[in-house]
């Protein structure tokens, strides 16, 4: 059960915090161990969510960015029957992304301690008796009100503007009294009483693809076909055909549509997609959607929820689907990787390429992430050499990634053997290629040997040079993002208001719909 | 694009925007306020301390509503920054007849806050507070109630039993639903009548609409945790349950309609519910055998393929109700459901509900790494006992760069489960992949993964043999060395049990030395000291062909080695010798091994380390005498176990797995009669307060979701709005009969307590009539608060299912 909530700055002080309970636990009880706990997170922890235990009768759920600390003090239960464990995650997501609709994004602490009333009541609304009560957002609009003067205004002014829309300025004050006539006929997710001047709505077809690329060999014969049959000018340009081609070895695609509804009135839509829609499994549909016309017509008929809501998410397996697809990268984006190129093989090229399509101009942002290999590396010794460790592992520790070509784009060295090549606006049937070197504190050393041929140091490389593996990279893990078309072909054919209900008759509202398609887990190994 | 207006366009339109380019600037603004907002309040607050109490109270004294607002905020500011706001107590609670809204819900905040503390000026509030109970509007009603609830005073208890009896019967749901969180709230004053409070939970659990049933199951979950502390062991948890019996059908009904977290509460419950009082399903295989439904996750690896299973209609009822829930967005409802079907269900109803892709996708998407692993470590569970669900998603688990350490252990140990000869291929790749890992842990969780993956067939065990050996000579300063080794000496002690080649086992061990001596520069004391510990132990089985090797060229560095080595190093010197002995027959300390062996034995007498000489005492004894040979030999040669893989465990799979246990099956003697579960009261006319039905209908689609797993038995509704009050008194009034006749029959046995106890009821009578009736029909499961002591709670037990079935007998009529 939940006994109480803590905001915390970020050098973990309070402020801001919610008793449950009279008696739980106040923050100057437990917030010095609290402290400590947060402060021994690591980086990767960032705007994740945590479950911390703190002692025998409590743990801590935690979610951290780096300026700001929301924490979640949960009793432990009956250790025998413990309740479901996703309860305080899921309920501490539901609390940042309601305290993020209220005082905008990014949370900070000042924003929270100037509106503590704000966030009190809400947060008196989600936790009653230490169980979650009501979390969408939505529904909390309609009983905690964001009170601000501007908002008052805000709000007239959506009341003057739809009322003017619909020629009838005079019923202005019949709106204005009916607050709670329609609590009856309000649907749960939506708010009631939904008012805009500009009627819009938005469809946002978002697809992220997840890949483990893995270089495979392939024989002469079939390089030659395939490139011959991949008529395009980058494969004659390249220097060198690789020997070996990256396919991928798991590849996911997931799906959301996304829908953003500023309509005034209880609206009756329905969106129907092509026929990729036919490829989507594991589907999960919001409250809002009939599921019965799902299931037979795979169109979407739905009351939308007030502002964003995710109507639908899906994902497409492509390690199931037969043939080509398999085994070519889904997205736009190809790559090609060589290693241990170089006369000390220490080198590596990476080459990208993109295909041309005629709905996307442009990829917005790609990234590139190089790791390498770090023989030494423990979490606690860092990057620099702490003096117990052996002279070898100084040696293969990496000091630089340097570059000897990059055609688009930064690239930087970020420490740890990390690498990032980052490139803004690429057009789309472009290729870039990033060659470089990894170095390594011996080859620095090697230098120096050259320049005073001290004898130590003569045998060392002697006997570190012949048997040392050449150093590569282990794995890229890449990020792009562009607009305009998405791996799975998916299209929206139409979007169609069926009713409206309350709801000038001569308003059309503005449709608009997007396709986006990003990467979250796109890793490409190099063995 | 909708911003630009044609010049020519007529008036209105360009009013109606002019109000929305003002609107939509204004909102931009809006961001901005929210930062300025510091404004009034935190000024206050950061006046000087000594100053501040009298700035509060005048603001909060002010007669001006925006003042006592921003008063109220001060106070609130200062509460949730852990000062005690208690000292302006009397000023806020002054306060509460205001009609600003904001105003009020702040005021009730804080006085449920601190009432405790000021139980006399917070009697004060009292009054106003209930008056607002009367107030049109819903959401002021509700709110009333709630904060009555939340004041936790002796004094007003009674007060409050009053004031939620009447909002139990409000018109409107809201109020309703905020009346079974107020009765949670109630149940913890001390002196309160609690028998009534469950009396009214009882009036909201067999509410029609899933709105209220939600908070009401809720609150009754919290209680049955309450009741069943406070009762003695003598109690049985059986009458806890009385209320569930009759509405088991509704619930199951209204499943897919209640938001969230109710929901998942609810499939909890009611999976309890089932493992209690609905018989225990049977499975038939095949070939004609029966067993009991195993209903735990190891539970279904018994179950093979080919089998049928029968169910009482009201579990598989319920059991298709969750079918939609793997289409649910929320995580929770999807483990709670999924919990339920593992508990009560087989694997095929998991497969055909859709789960495991489910639970596959918010392994791969879910937004915080929490439900990922969450999900990742339900698949563990089911892929340990029955593999073949997730066999078609093998290559989802792989691991990716982004993985933390806990998501690719657990994906490491679901390959694990999913290893099979079909896909064996593609997971070893895998494994190896990762045994090179950057991540330490990654990497040794893979090796260890793939020693275990060795177990599963000798073709297997050779190949990865084989590959350990390749993989120690080429990265012997890998972090995994250790847990290379651990697998090889697993591997070898395997076959030395079956099946060791002389040759084979001699190559390998060839190979080990060979790391030891070319790579001394790099592999690490632990490995070293492992490989020549496995040297040593297969002295016998090589024949000493490798064992005095490695001594003699160890022995240059001898002094430069760590301490383990040198004590491995000294243990591989003595069991060359002893095995030296025993095959020549004779003491020979002029052979080159029995030489080594005292060099050794020399060096180490002044060792540093303490273990080391004091082991060196003991060889020196036991080598000394021709007699002690037998003894050395039992010491050195003792047959060693095998290293075992432990199986994966951390502390969120164990939770997880606490979850994952239900109470155990009840006993088919005691099962109360299928008819306890029949609907007391006639199907209410369903007022939805969707209405869903009637714009899908409009729409010339067909039924909506809500409706999709109601069933028959559900009139559709006409005018919701107009059917409201009167489904309401119909439901009551429904009710009062079939109880009543419910009653008679059953309850012969407490005739003497339910007397008193509707005399007492009689003075509190004037409320509705309805909730009477109600009463004395449940008194049987209320009694129980009352009669703790009583000896005949058991003969109450046995009385309760004879009585229902009686009962049965003449609701059929």
């Amino acid at each position: 059960m939940f006994q109480a909530i803590y905001v915390t700055d970020a050098s973990h002080a309070l402020t801001y915090e919610y008793l449950v309970f009279p008696h739980s636990p106040a923050f100057a009880d437990v917030g010095a161990t609290i402290a400590t706990k947060i402060g021994t997170l690591s980086a990767a922890a960032n705007k994740q969510i945590q479950h911390i235990p703190l002692n025998l009768e409590y743990y801590l759920c935690a979610y951290t960015t780096t300026s700001i600390a929301l924490c979640m003090l949960c009793l432990i239960e009956d250790k025998e029957k413990p309740g479901n464990p996703l309860y305080p995650g899921v309920f501490l997501q539901k609390l940042v992304l309601a305290a993020q609709e209220y005082f905008g994004v990014p949370l900070a602490p000042t924003k929270l301690s100037a509106n503590s009333d704000t966030f009190t009541l809400l947060i008196n609304e989600m936790i009653v008796n230490g169980v979650p009560n009501v979390t969408e957002v939505n529904n909390l609009k309609d009983i905690v009100l964001l009170k601000s003067l501007l908002n008052t205004i805000i709000r007239t002014g959506n009341k003057l503007a739809t009322a003017a829309a619909n020629n009838s300025l005079s019923s202005l004050s019949t709106v204005q009294g009916g607050s709670f006539v329609s609590e009856k006929d309000t649907v749960p997710w939506r708010r009631s009483n939904v008012k805009y001047a500009v009627n819009e709505m938005f469809v946002d077809v978002e697809e992220t693809v997840h890949a483990v690329l893995r270089p495979t060999r392939r024989k002469n014969k079939l390089k030659l076909l395939s490139s011959s049959n991949f008529d395009s000018a980058f494969y004659s340009s390249s220097s060198l055909p690789a020997s070996t081609k990256l396919t991928p070895i798991t590849s996911t695609i997931t799906g959301n549509i996304n829908f953003l509804s500023h309509i005034t009135g209880v609206p009756q839509l329905q969106i129907l997609f092509n026929s990729a829609a036919l490829n989507m499994e594991a589907i999960l549909l919001h409250e809002c959607v009939n599921a019965g016309i799902w299931k037979t017509s795979r169109a979407l008929s739905f009351i939308p929820p007030d502002k964003l809501s995710t109507l639908l998410s899906y994902t497409i397996d492509l390690d199931k689907s037969q043939g080509s697809l398999q085994n070519s990268t889904p997205g736009l984006l190809e790559f090609d990787c060589e290693t241990g190129l170089g006369a000390s093989q220490n080198e590596f090229e990476f080459r990208l390429f993109t295909l041309k399509d005629q709905a996307v101009s442009k990829i917005d942002s790609v990234k590139v992430e190089v790791f390498s290999f770090q023989p030494f590396l423990d979490e606690d010794q860092g990057d620099d050499h702490s003096v117990n460790e052996s002279f070898d592992s100084q040696a293969n520790a990496i000091t630089d990634i340097k570059v000897s070509r990059v055609t688009d784009g930064d690239f930087t060295y970020k420490g740890n053997g990390k690498g990032e090549w980052t490139i803004k606006n690429l057009q789309s049937g472009a290729h870039s290629t990033l060659r470089a070197s990894i170095r390594t504190a011996s080859d620095l050393l090697s230098d120096v040997s050259l320049v005073n041929s001290n004898d130590d140091l003569l045998e060392v490389q002697s006997a570190v040079k012949p048997n040392r593996a050449p150093i590569i990279p282990t794995h890229f893990q890449v990020t792009y993002l562009y607009k305009g078309l998405v791996p799975s072909g998916l299209k929206v054919d139409s979007l169609k208001m069926i009713s409206v209900k309350g709801l000038g008759d001569g308003v059309k509202p503005y449709k608009g719909v997007k396709y986006i398609t990003k990467t979250d887990d796109f890793t490409i190994r190099t063995r | 694009m909708q911003h630009k207006t044609p010049l020519n366009s007529p008036p209105t339109p360009t009013m109606a925007d002019h109000f929305a380019r003002f609107s939509s600037m204004l909102e931009s603004a809006r961001d901005l306020t929210i930062e300025a907002a510091v404004s009034a309040s935190t000024r206050l607050t950061e006046t000087p301390s000594a100053k501040r109490p009298q700035e509060i109270s005048k603001l909060l004294n002010s007669r001006n509503e925006r003042e006592v607002l921003s008063g109220m905020k001060c106070v609130i500011s200062l509460v949730s920054r852990g000062e005690d706001g208690v000292q302006y107590f009397a000023d806020v609670v002054k306060n509460v007849t205001l009609l600003n809204p904001r105003v009020r819900a702040l005021v009730m905040v804080y006085i449920q806050k601190y009432a405790e503390r000021e139980p006399d000026t917070a009697l004060l509030s009292i009054n106003s507070v209930q008056k607002a109970l009367g107030d049109k509007s819903p959401r002021n009603r509700a709110a009333s109630i709630r904060t009555l609830g939340g004041i936790q005073i002796p004094e007003i208890a009674s007060l409050l039993i009053l004031c939620i009896r009447r909002t139990v019967m409000d018109p409107l749901p809201i109020v309703r639903a905020a009346t079974a969180l107020a009765i949670g709230k109630a149940y913890e004053i001390e002196g309160v009548n609690r028998k009534q409070l469950l009396k009214d939970l009882l009036v909201l659990l067999g509410d029609a609409l899933p709105v209220v049933v939600g908070p009401a199951i809720k609150v009754f979950v919290q209680l049955k945790l309450a009741m069943a502390k406070s009762l003695l062991a003598s109690m049985s948890m059986t009458k806890i349950w009385t209320p569930i019996h009759s509405n088991f059908r509704m619930y199951v009904r209204m499943l897919a309609e209640l938001d969230a977290w109710s929901m998942a509460m609810m499939i909890d419950l009611l999976v309890e519910y089932a493992r209690r009082f609905l018989p225990r399903p049977t499975v038939v295989f095949s070939n004609g055998t029966q067993m009991d439904l195993p209903g735990t996750a190891h539970g279904f690896a018994s179950l093979g393929s080919n089998y049928s299973c029968t169910y009482d209609p009201d579990l598989s009822l319920f059991l298709l109700a969750l079918e939609p829930m793997s289409h649910n967005d929320s995580p929770q409802v999807v483990l709670a459901s999924l919990r339920a079907l593992i508990l009560l269900g087989t694997p095929r109803h998991i497969i055909d509900f859709g789960f495991p892709d489910a639970l596959v996708r918010s392994s791969l998407l879910a937004t915080d790494t929490l439900t990922r692993l969450y999900s990742l470590q339900c698949i563990s569970v089911l892929a340990l006992a029955s593999p073949e669900i997730f066999r078609g998603h093998t290559r989802k688990f792989f691991i990716s760069g982004n993985d933390s350490s806990s998501i690719a252990e657990c994906k490491i140990y679901i390959m694990l489960c999913l290893f099979a000869p079909e896909n064996g291929k593609i997971i070893m790749l895998e494994l190896k992949y990762n045994a090179f890992s950057q991540n330490v842990d990654i990497a040794r969780a893979a090796v260890k993964a793939i020693g275990r993956c060795s177990q599963t067939s000798p073709e297997w065990a050779d190949k990865v043999l084989r590959w350990c050996i390749a993989e120690t000579t080429t990265a012997a300063s890998s972090p995994v060395m250790a847990e290379l080794l651990t697998v090889i000496r697993y591997l070898l002690q395997q076959k030395q049990g079956a099946d060791l080649d002389e040759n084979q086992l001699i190559k390998t061990l060839y190979k080990l030395s060979v790391v030891l001596s070319a790579t001394d520069q790099q592999a690490d004391a632990a490995a070293k000291s492992s490989i020549i510990w496995i040297i040593g132990e297969f002295t016998e089985a090589t024949k000493n062909l490798l064992g005095p090797d490695v001594v003699r060229r160890s022995l240059k560095t001898f002094v430069h080695e760590p301490e383990k080595v040198r004590y491995e190093l000294l243990m591989l010197a003595a069991k060359s010798y002893l095995y030296e002995i025993r095959t020549v027959g004779a003491k020979t300390p002029d052979s080159i091994v029995g030489k080594m062996f005292h060099h050794i034995v020399h060096l180490c007498r002044y060792d540093s380390s303490f273990a080391t000489r004091d082991r060196v005492r003991m060889l020196e004894q036991l080598f000394e005498d021709v007699d002690n040979h037998q003894l050395a030999t039992l010491f050195l040669q003792v047959p060693k176990p095998a290293p075992v893989f432990s199986k994966y465990e951390n502390s969120a799979t164990s939770t997880l797995s606490a979850y994952l246990i239900s109470p155990e099956w009840a006993d088919p003697d005691t099962l109360p009669p299928k008819t306890i579960r029949k609907e007391t009261t006639p199907q209410a006319p369903r007022f939805k307060g969707i209405n869903s039905e009637s714009f899908m209908d409009k729409s010339g689609s067909a039924l909506a979701i809500s409706s999709d797993n109601i069933g028959s038995g559900f009139s559709a509704p006409i005018s919701a709005a107009k059917n409201q009050l009167q489904s309401l008194d119909e439901f009551f009034g429904n009710e009062e009969e079939s109880e009543e006749s419910h009653s008679e029959t059953e309850s012969d046995e407490d005739t003497s307590e339910e007397d008193e106890d509707s005399e007492e009821e009689s003075d509190e009578e004037e409320t509705e009539q309805a909730s009477e009736t109600e009463a004395v029909s449940e008194n049987e499961y209320l009694s129980s608060e009352e009669s703790d002591e009583s000896d005949d709670s058991e003969v109450a037990l046995v009385q309760d299912s004879k009585n229902g079935k009686a009962s049965h007998a003449y609701n059929s009529d």
